[in-house]
Order: structure tokens, then sequence, then C-alpha cells
């Protein structure tokens, strides 16, 4: 199962010489793996990464083709569809690189506010219950809660489990924070909480700077986070270049998912050029980090059409149900990723949508070559 | 003609003399420069509290997250400029995307003072650029030359030969091993401290 075998023949790509982008987080590590191990090599790439500063300048430099593709937010391909202020240079979601990965800290003033609350408890309905509580018994106060991007799955997590707890976003503050500089401004009260991917988390926690109140997983157990995405134009003109490079890292996320290999993994990271040693120390249980397999990889439809509704919603002018169906087909796209898969003799699903968020243990789909296991995806929603 | 009025521009970079090397030029050029920001606390409150019309921002700045989050809940909050290519002259964009420039305007600004602020930057970030590659190719041609004295002077203590004769000698194993003088100074260094 993890180690998939390359076909005998490949085929040539348009362009072999590539530059990836990446922002240096634990779920970079398809990326950094797939380079390291030799799996673009293998592949008949010559991949170069290139290390990016924040997800705006990924953005931009995959639209103007100064990289050819890159690790993105699930969100990234979405709100730009959306015309939310980018260019016209569409961008494409061609798979995805991970689930999980991501928890909501506090500072520890918050955190001891909190745990005063008649229901606290650190599971998304007591969390936001104490919450609720907190705002109630300070109507003064609006916590800032930071996150990294607009359009990460950080900011559509946070404001989910706002929302489905009833707590009225205006009562917060909502900031960005570049994540390198997340837990000094937690230390240093500039912020009151953040919501990040790891190892930021883990880092606050373990310089004693803020505690982790949910995980991301408990919001959404086994969420879309991280994508790899180019543009339109540049996966129509580069079909080989593109499932070679999926096949490649379909590779590096099987890799990636045995637990043996773990330490392996984070010595890799360790790297100055990747993580460097500061920051590879994540806790397992926060991040969760699941990925590979087709829940992990497959462009959901079903996944880009919920994300287009929650990023709809900062828009002041929303689409039709058809206009968005339309955008979630046009940027989640599946053609490459199946020709991937089936090169690797991968299982592949009949149909690009799935049921999102309904279940509470492993679960099963049609597959092509018979039943395919799926795990546990229950999202969370209100009690009733 | 009466001229326009100025444009109000902020300038974050982390990169202080290229920051005061922008500022002057827009200055020269008549536009009003709010700020120069390098520590970039707080960036969402500065952005607010001083209402720039424009807001220029070195493309790698971990703060572009910032200022991206900020358009999205304010509409009165600078938005992202450098894809802008519907409007015609995208030469200017790519060429500022290039040098390392991006840019955020408020709504309304025309392209053409648009355009012509992101030639000055892009002016500048290139200069910038070069004088830094100049000044890091003169550091390490010193450090070369000191490289260079240092093993020919050991060759010259070991071997009890004349200045000339150590550099001749230095010179015939670069050629040789087609490496450069510095390389070679470098394993002769290395050799001879161990013995």
């Amino acid at each position: 199962m993890y180690n998939l075998t390359l076909p005998s023949r490949l085929p040539a790509p348009e362009k072999p010489h590539l530059t990836l982008g990446f922002v240096p987080l634990i779920d970079a590590s398809p990326l950094i793996v797939a380079l390291e191990l030799g799996y673009f090599e293998a592949c008949g790439l010559d991949v170069s990464l290139s290390k990016e500063a924040s997800w705006a300048s990924i953005r931009d430099k995959v639209e103007l083709g100064l990289l050819d593709a890159a690790q993105m937010p699930a969100g990234i391909p979405l709100a730009a569809a959306l015309g939310l202020g980018y260019g016209h240079n569409p961008l494409v979601c061609t798979m995805g690189l991970g689930l999980n990965g991501n928890a909501i800290t506090l500072s520890g003033a918050l955190y001891e506010a909190l745990q005063q609350a008649p229901e606290f408890g650190t599971n998304p309905a007591a969390a936001g219950a104490a919450l609720a509580w907190y705002l109630r018994e300070n109507p003064q106060e609006r916590p800032t809660f930071a996150t990294v991007y607009a359009h990460s799955m950080h900011s559509v997590l946070l404001r989910h489990w706002l929302d489905a707890c009833g707590i009225d976003l205006q009562r917060i503050r909502q900031v960005v924070v570049p994540p390198p500089q997340m837990v000094d401004a937690l230390k240093r009260g500039l912020i009151d909480a953040f919501c990040a991917g790891e190892p930021w988390n883990s880092v606050a926690q373990q310089q004693q700077v803020g505690r982790v109140l949910i995980n991301g997983h408990q919001i959404w157990h086994n969420a879309p986070d991280k994508v790899l995405g180019t543009t339109a134009a540049w996966a129509e003109q580069h079909p080989a270049s593109l499932q070679l490079l999926i096949m490649a890292l379909l590779k590096a996320c099987a890799w990636l998912d045995a637990p043996a290999n773990r330490p392996r993994m984070l010595e890799i990271l360790s790297q100055p050029q990747y993580l460097g040693r500061d920051l590879i120390t994540p806790d397992p249980d926060i991040g969760r980090h699941q990925f590979f397999g087709s829940a992990a990889n497959f462009p959901w439809q079903s996944q880009a059409r919920w994300l287009l509704e929650q990023i709809q919603q900062q828009q002041s002018s929303p689409h039709t149900r058809e206009e968005l169906d339309t955008l979630a087909r046009t940027t989640y796209v599946s053609h490459d990723f199946r020709l991937a898969s089936a090169a690797l003799q991968l299982n592949l699903p009949l149909d690009d949508s799935k049921p999102e968020g309904l279940h509470d243990s492993p679960w099963e789909i049609a597959g092509q070559q018979g039943p395919l296991r799926l795990p546990r995806d229950r999202r969370f929603a209100p009690p009733t | 003609m009466k001229s326009p009025p100025s444009i109000k521009v902020l300038v974050i970079d982390e990169d202080r003399g290229r920051a005061a090397l922008l500022e002057q030029s827009l200055r020269d050029q008549g536009y009003e420069v709010l700020a120069r920001l390098d520590n970039t606390d707080l960036l969402a409150e500065r952005v607010e509290e001083l209402h720039p019309d424009m807001i220029i921002i070195d493309l790698d700045s971990p703060n572009r997250d910032v200022l991206e989050n900020m358009a999205l809940l304010n509409d009165r909050s600078p938005r992202p400029v450098v894809m802008f290519a519907e409007q015609g002259d995208s030469d200017t964009i790519s060429q500022a995307i290039r040098s390392g420039v991006s840019a955020y305007v408020v709504d309304g600004l025309e392209f053409g003072r648009i355009s012509s602020i992101l030639d000055v930057a892009t002016a500048r970030f290139r200069e910038f650029q070069a004088l830094r590659r100049e000044l890091v190719e003169a550091r390490s041609e010193l450090a070369d030359r000191k490289l260079i004295e240092k093993a020919k002077g050991l060759i010259m203590k070991r071997h009890n030969c004349p200045e000339d004769d150590a550099f001749k000698a230095m010179r015939r194993m670069a050629m040789d091993q087609q490496k450069p003088l510095a390389e070679i100074a470098r394993s002769i260094i290395a050799v001879m401290e161990i013995i």
C-alpha cells in the first residue's frame, strides 16, 4: 500500500524543469519529501522548490508564471474564481496534499477566563459555550482572533465553529498575522487567540505562551487543507508534466502516511531550507495529518462547493447555485489526477462528489476497482 | 492646468535602506509619503490610522496576507493591484513583480497614476538589488584576496621561497586543476594548517 510503483513507461514531460512554491509548514511535506527522496527525479522532473513568505505571494507568482505550481490553501483557487480582488488567470486545484493540521490556540489569560465558564470543555460545543459565556459576561471585550490567511482552512474552520456556536462574528476582531510572528504576537498580547496550522500550535504550547483549546479535526474530522494549485492554462498546456508531478506527490504522500517514516520526515523538514530545527517537534495529536488516500488527495467537487459557499459569505453580491456549481467544476479538476492515479494502479471514486461531513466512523463509496474506504468526516454542527 | 491632488503612499519594507531610497524618489516626483514601516507589528491598526491611497510593499513580505485580509473585511482598505492586468498596461505590473514590488490601492485611483508610482518603485528596487549584488561581490573579492595572501605566506615560509615563486606555484595548481585561485588557496591553507 505504502510503496507505490511507477509504471515502466512514463510520458515525456512538456516542461521538465519546474519551480514549485511552498510555505514552511508541516503540510508542505509532500513537496519537500518528493524532492528529497528523488520521486520527482524518478518521474523525469527536475524540480526546484521556492520558499515563499505569504500566500498572496504564492498566488500571484503562480498566476504570473513565476512559479509553475504551488502548495496553497484549498480556498485560494476558489476565492480567485469568485473574483475576490484577484487577477484574470484562473487557478485550478489539481490534487489535495493532505487532511487536518490546524488548531485553535488561546493566550493563557483567555484560556483561564474560559475555564471559569459553567460548561467549559475542550470540545467544540463546550469550548464554544464557554466563549459565548465569556462574551456575555464581558460585553466590552472584543477578543482578537488571528488566522494566517483570509481564505485558508483556518479562517473557514474558525468562522464555522463560531457560527455553529451562535457567536456573533462582530464580537470577535479577526486579523491576519504571518505565521512566524504568531507566537510572539500572542506572547505580547497583540492577539488573544489564533487558528493556524502546525507546527505553530505546538510551538505556542512548548513555549508556554498559549494553550490549545480545540483541534481543527474536532471541528471537521479529516477536513481538506492544502492543495496543489496551478493555473488552468498551465494545466492545459502541460498535461504530462502535471500528471508526472501528481504521481511523484502521491508517492511522497503514501510514504508520509507510514508511521515508521515519521522520524525521517522530521529530519528532512529540520533542514534550514525547509522548516529548520526549531520547528520540528510538533505534537502529532494536534496536527493529525493524513497525507494519503482518496479522501486526502482527490480534488473533491463536493468540498469545492462547500468552501465556495463559506467564502462567498464574505461577499456582498452572492452567486447563484448554478454559478457556484460551475465554478466548483472548473476550479477543482480531477482529469489529470485520475490519469496519474490510474497509472499508479490506485482505486478511484466513480463520482467526483461525495456526501461531506456526515460520518462518525469509516465509510465506503463506489470505486472503479470495488468499494473505496474513506475515514470519518463528521463536521461539527450546533446541537439541535 | 491644476495639478491633481497628491497621492498618499505608505511604504512597507523590511529593508530600511531600500525604503529610504524609494521614499526620496517618490517625494521627488511629488507624491506624499505618509510613512515608511519596517517594524510591522500592528500593521492593520497603522493602515487604518494613516488612510493611504496606495501601499507599496515588497512582494515577498509576509505582511501581504495581512493586507489581503484587510481588503476583504474593510471596503475602505486598499486593495491589491499587482494583478490589475485588465487595465491594459500589464507590462508595468509584471515588471514590478519581477523586481519584487507589490502594490495595494484604494478604489478609484487612476491607472496612469498607479503605474507611474509602480515605475518609480520598480526602478528603485532594481537599483537597490544591483547595489546589494555589487556589495556582495566586492566583499567576496576582498575575502578571496586575503585567502590567497595567507596561502602564499604559508608556502613561502614552508619552502623558504620568494613571493613570486609561491604565487606561480599556486597559479599552476589552479590551472592544472581548473579551479579558481581562491579555492586552491583554501585547500593549501587547510592542508598546511594540519601538518
